[in-house]
């Protein structure tokens, strides 16, 4: 049965809730907050991708008419060796501290060392100019593999590599090492008929959200801070914040405005706390916001990597054993992703023995940040070229070769979990019949290629409540920032619960005070676990609504049944806005809550097909067709997980083929906008087709597995397996841009 | 008892076993036993209230919410994994 079939309001395409307002311009974005007396805020940033600060001086910035505050680090409390939760895992609050504001060292260009405030932007930046920092510039460390030598320039004297919990007993600019094994590797590389082993490297490369990141703070002088910002957890923002300052979570209250995009890069502060500084510290509300080249020189792009990897088979296409190596670049403090590469890296295989070790590796480049499933697009980009030269070399189709080792359930991943009903193998299969497969692809340079990707997609807490108006409709209240379309894919599922209209919920978006505790909106969570608080929230108000249905009829509750909206006693039916109605006058107001922790993962799988021409002469790489295929569990709303589908298609195939951080030797940026930081356009892509498999989640109770990060893990492997179908040349490093095309090309004479 | 799968980089606490079995009705209760019969092995997991920042639980493929009392009784396997986040 299909979706649409068996629900109501799931599967179909309501309008978005949040559609008018922002096709109007009417929705509040970061930028866009006015307060009385409210200043601006402009951040000194340093030239120099590592160097000693020896000394700031300020006097001449304080002194220039209109400056309000100048804050540098010491403004800041010591956080020296203060680890904090923050729901997605660890967080080193020092490390946060002093990326916000560099402390003794600069160790990025672009990395934040003063702040100002100021009555307008023209004085800001005149009094940013004032400021006198005294630096002394150290060696650079540029390349990761280059980090990990013990002669390396160290960027942190206090880091040593953790192994679980065990340090090296050097400090390094390894942070972290983590092994992974399952079976006997070795042995089942002798009993191999074929092994292939090869080395790839991956860029750096920016979520590209469109919205720079904006912040207004209000340090009220009854000590209590407001804020606003564009972020995807306010609720983070909110305890990073609230930690950075040594104050209770009760004393910041932060109210998350619209946001354009985030894709994992807006879950981190950087201007939170320094608005709050200067707020404190100018007695004024102050508003911050990045230009461009901030965006990219002061957030975190996702991590760039080496990895090797070496896989072995049988004669017949049976997948033996696997080995990876993985370092990635986590910029200039610890956390580049390494965890979930190395759990991901042969994630979507049947491998009974794998050994894999992972390295987080500093160097001096902006501190990376989450982005799109992040740590499992570089890893896929690298076992998925492997498997496609292993299918080539087996002489067996791409596609069969997946099917015969894909990961199903029962499947006992590297990490040790061992997946419950997933849906690789179903996609596989719709694959295998799309139109898109069967459709001979003619031409010159022209090449098809596939890839599969997983991603996780976790639960968390999340809370929502909602009230019943009399009129009849629902006002639902949630903790999770909208980033993908969620107001409206949570709503459904209330509607779906309730047995009303998607368009009778009225979903918003609450502030850190008016409503419970939510994790971040990242990890494709927020359609699961919000959604299941959102179907307990309408489980709350239709045990209400009986009650009030049993008042009417004058019946006990045990006799009122419900069934899609309608509610019954004996031969007396009335339908949910018709009880809604009289609500009023049978008892207290109908107000339904939910909090939740929504346990771990779901286990989204995906295949990409592409089709693309190669131009031998320029070495440019043009998308002919592309087809995304995915896993949803079940899709609340098609058009919100075609639309995911299509956008991390597009990401991953500008991931592929063009973007990159370019850096001089001294670790300057030298494309920090998008003329020069080529990301895709519409021009660009044709229009990317999408096939959704539901292959339901069986934790959830409409099957929501979430669909948001997956989509972007096999693109640069389905265009890397393309380009050689269409070249003969394996291109194993990213980005697949024309300078590097054409080189390979030519090298190989053609 | 629940066969506890222990990752290879602590498999040296627990003489370079990949696993051990132990007794217990919930995580809890499991981790306080293990404290008691491996107390390295459960000082790199938890802080005696809670697990350490950057571990998650799996029991019988399934994360599981309120991770501490979560039951183990039907369950068959239990693994410590890194807690993995998203963007």
């Amino acid at each position: 049965m299909s979706t649409a079939k068996k629900y109501q309001v799931i599967g179909t395409r309501p309008i978005r809730h949040d559609g008018v307002d922002k096709v109007t311009g009417r929705a509040r974005y970061g930028a866009d907050v006015q307060l009385p007396g409210l200043v601006v805020g402009k951040v000194l940033r340093s030239p120099h991708a590592h160097a000693k600060i020896v000394r700031i001086d300020t006097s001449a910035a304080e002194k220039l008419p209109g400056v309000l505050a100048v804050i540098t680090s010491k403004d800041l409390p010591n956080l020296a060796g203060k680890i904090v939760d923050l729901g997605e895992g660890a967080v080193n609050m020092a490390h946060v501290s002093a990326n916000c504001l560099a402390h003794d060292k600069a160790l990025y260009k672009g990395h934040a060392i003063a702040a100002v405030a100021a009555t307008s932007a023209y004085i800001a930046d005149e009094a940013i100019a004032k400021i006198v920092v005294e630096y002394e510039p150290l060696p650079v460390v540029l390349d990761l593999l280059e980090a990990m030598q013990p002669d390396s320039p160290l960027l942190h004297p206090d880091v040593f590599t953790d192994r679980m919990g065990e340090p090296s007993p050097r400090p390094s600019n390894i942070s972290k090492h983590i092994h992974l094994e399952q079976g006997k590797v070795d042995e089942a590389l002798v009993e191999a008929d074929v092994i292939i082993e090869r080395e790839f490297r991956t860029a750096s490369v920016h979520q590209g959200y469109i919205e720079p990141h904006a912040s207004t703070a209000l340090w009220n002088s009854d000590g209590h801070l407001t804020i606003w910002t564009s972020t995807q957890g306010a609720f983070t923002a909110r305890a990073q914040t609230a930690e950075i300052f040594e104050i209770p979570v009760s004393q910041v209250t932060v109210i998350p405005c619209e946001i354009g995009g985030g894709f994992g890069g807006k879950i981190t502060v950087y201007l939170e706390p320094l608005a709050a500084a200067l707020s404190r510290k100018s007695g004024r509300p102050v508003k911050m916001s990045m230009r461009r080249d901030e965006v990219f020189e002061g957030t975190g792009p996702t991590p760039g990597s080496v990895i090797r990897i070496k896989l072995a088979a049988t004669k017949a296409g049976k997948l033996l054993a696997g080995e990876a190596w993985l370092a990635y670049d986590a910029g200039a403090f610890p956390g580049g992703m390494i965890g979930p590469g190395c759990m991901c890296v042969f994630s979507a295989y049947d491998l009974p023995n794998v050994r894999i070790d992972g390295f987080d590796v500093m160097c001096n480049k902006p501190k990376t940040a989450a982005y799109r499933a992040p740590g499992a697009t570089q890893a896929a980009f690298a076992c998925e070229s492997v498997i496609d030269e292993l299918a080539e070399t087996l002489q067996l189709d791409p596609i069969e070769f997946r099917l015969q080792n894909a990961a199903k359930e029962g499947t006992r991943r590297a990490d040790g979990e061992v997946y419950r009903r997933v849906g690789l193998i179903e996609c596989l299969e719709a694959a295998r019949a799309s139109d898109h497969y069967r459709t001979p692809l003619i031409g010159k340079n022209r090449g098809r290629g596939i890839a599969a990707g997983f991603w996780f997609n976790i639960g968390l807490k999340s809370s929502c409540t909602a009230h019943v108006n009399p009129d009849g409709t629902v006002t639902l209240v949630e903790g999770s920032t909208d980033i993908g379309g969620t107001r409206t894919s949570v709503a459904m599922q209330l509607a779906e619960t309730l047995g009303i209209a998607a368009a009778d919920v009225l979903p918003h978006v609450g502030d850190t005070d008016s409503v419970g505790y939510t994790d971040v909106t990242g990890g494709s969570r927020v359609t699961n676990a919000t959604g299941k608080a959102a179907y307990q929230v309408g489980l709350d108000i239709q045990r209400q609504m009986i009650d009030r249905a049993a008042v009417m009829w004058e019946c006990p509750a045990s006799e009122v049944t419900v069934e899609r909206g309608v509610y019954r006693h004996k031969d007396q039916s009335i339908a949910f806005k018709e009880l809604a109605v009289k609500v009023p006058h049978l008892g207290d107001p109908v107000v339904g809550r939910a909090s939740i922790d929504a346990g771990g993962a779901t286990n989204a799988f995906g295949v990409h097909l592409v089709d693309l021409e190669v131009d031998t002469e320029t070495g440019k790489v043009s998308i002919l067709r592309y087809t995304a295929i995915q896993d949803a569990g079940t899709a609340i709303h098609p058009s919100y997980v075609e639309g995911q589908l299509q956008g991390g298609a597009a990401q991953g195939i500008g991931w592929a083929l063009n973007e990159e951080y370019a850096f001089d030797d001294e670790g300057r940026m030298q494309n920090a906008s998008f003329l020069d930081y080529r990301m895709p356009t519409a021009l660009d892509l044709p229009m990317i087709e999408t096939i959704i498999v539901e292959v339901p989640n069986p934790d959830h109770p409409y099957g929501v597995r979430g669909v948001g990060e997956t989509p972007i893990v096999a693109p640069p492997a389905a265009v890397a397996n393309a380009i050689y179908r269409a070249t003969g040349l394996r291109m194993r490093q990213l980005p697949i841009s024309p300078p590097r095309l054409w080189k390979a090309i030519a090298e190989a004479g053609g | 008892m629940t066969n506890v799968f222990v990752p290879p980089q602590l498999q040296a606490l627990i003489d370079g076993r990949p696993s051990v079995e132990l007794p217990g009705e919930t995580v809890r209760q499991l981790l306080r036993v293990m404290h008691e019969k491996y107390p390295q092995l459960a000082a790199r997991l938890w802080d005696g209230e809670k697990l350490l920042p950057g571990w998650m639980v799996s029991i019988d493929g399934r994360v599981p919410p309120n991770v501490m009392s979560a039951k183990l009784s039907q369950s068959r396997e239990v693994h410590f994994l890194p807690a993995i986040g998203g963007g």
